[in-house]
């Protein structure tokens, strides 16, 4: 479902979040009026099964967003997963969606939500960029780039 | 006469022990610090575990100096790294300032699929001071245990699991006994504060 989604809109959604990065988003008639920053991945030894990815999501349009999956051709699978430390013990669990109330921001980060990356088809040094798809419920898709780093940038 | 000496004497020394005592009392209290400082050091036991090099990890390797300890496994995304990359920070802080820097150890929560090989490639990638630890499932679910540590196994996709464990770090002396624990969240420059004035009260106390 979600790669034939992406089939079918990813380039376009590639092709708004350029157009996105030059004019203001509510110049465009429609797509996810969302503007994606600070995303990187964490640098992790080569053969590392998983890496995390991060970023910050803002939502500059007036309806609500939902972020349903992600993907990229230099992983296997990418789910979404939020950690967190109740009584003192950390542990994960995966997210189903990502919801983005108009004018709010969500930020994928260290130690809560992220993108949890599995199986990259190659390894990722420090500077590298791993490109990555974000795909929303309404079918559009924006695709990025983030910079591997072993601290946030 | 003799009596009304001795009665002074004794009040004198009775005075003496109780400022003697008190300021013993005020000096056993630890400085401020995030850290948690056991009343009663928490004794791990004998263990027989191995390190990414293959040598073997026991009670005695503790006799070096202070040593921190942080559970986790490689197959972790967030969490683990996160910590791993706080800790290496914190590391480089304490020998900007000159402080005692403790051996940094992980000890995989993971034992199954963390081979000392599997360590030796990821835990020196974050600090190639830091000590990846291995062993037996029963050796290492046994230690962590008598120390404290939460391990839970959760299934995920098919044969696919991930693991709970506690986030907190310990911190142990040369007798091999766990005198403080820090509990998560953990920030770099706290940490390398706290240890930098801990370590040396611990030695005194």
């Amino acid at each position: 479902m979600l790669s034939r989604i992406l089939a079918n809109r990813g380039l376009v959604g590639a092709a708004l979040f350029t157009a996105m990065l030059a004019v203001a988003p509510a110049a465009l008639a429609e797509g996810p009026s969302v503007e994606i920053t600070d995303a990187w991945v964490r640098a992790a030894p080569p053969g590392a099964t998983m890496l995390a990815g991060y970023l910050t999501l803002r939502n500059t349009g007036d309806t609500t967003v939902r972020v349903i999956g992600a993907e990229s051709p230099q992983f296997d699978v990418i789910e979404m997963h939020e950690s967190m430390v109740a009584d003192g013990v950390a542990h994960m669990h995966e997210v189903d969606g990502i919801t983005i109330p108009p004018g709010g921001t969500v930020r994928l980060e260290p130690g809560g939500l992220h993108l949890m990356l599995i199986a990259p088809t190659q390894d990722f040094a420090v500077g590298h960029k791993a490109i990555l798809t974000i795909a929303f419920d309404d079918g559009w898709s924006i695709e990025f780039d983030a910079i591997v780093s072993r601290e946030a940038p | 006469m003799n009596f009304r000496l001795t009665v002074i004497a004794v009040a004198a020394l009775a005075l003496g022990a109780g400022f003697f005592a008190a300021g013993r009392w005020r000096s056993a209290e630890p400085p401020a610090t995030d850290a948690i400082v056991l009343d009663a050091p928490r004794d791990p036991g004998a263990f027989s575990l191995v390190d990414h090099d293959g040598r073997p990890f026991d009670r005695a390797r503790l006799a070096d100096g202070w040593t921190l300890w942080f559970f986790g496994f490689t197959h972790c995304p967030d969490v683990c790294p996160m910590t791993l990359s706080t800790l290496n920070l914190m590391d480089r802080k304490l020998a900007e300032s000159g402080a005692t820097r403790p051996t940094v150890v992980m000890v995989s929560v993971d034992p199954m699929r963390d081979t000392p090989a599997r360590l030796a490639q990821y835990v020196p990638f974050f600090n190639d001071a830091f000590v990846g630890v291995t062993g037996s499932s029963g050796e290492v679910l046994s230690l962590a245990e008598r120390l404290g540590i939460i391990v839970r196994f959760v299934p995920r996709d098919g044969d696919d699991y991930t693991v709970d464990h506690s986030a907190s770090l310990l911190l142990t002396g040369p007798d091999g006994l766990v005198r403080a624990v820090f509990t998560a969240p953990h920030e770099p420059a706290r940490l390398a504060q706290d240890i930098a004035v801990l370590i040396p009260w611990l030695e005194k106390n």
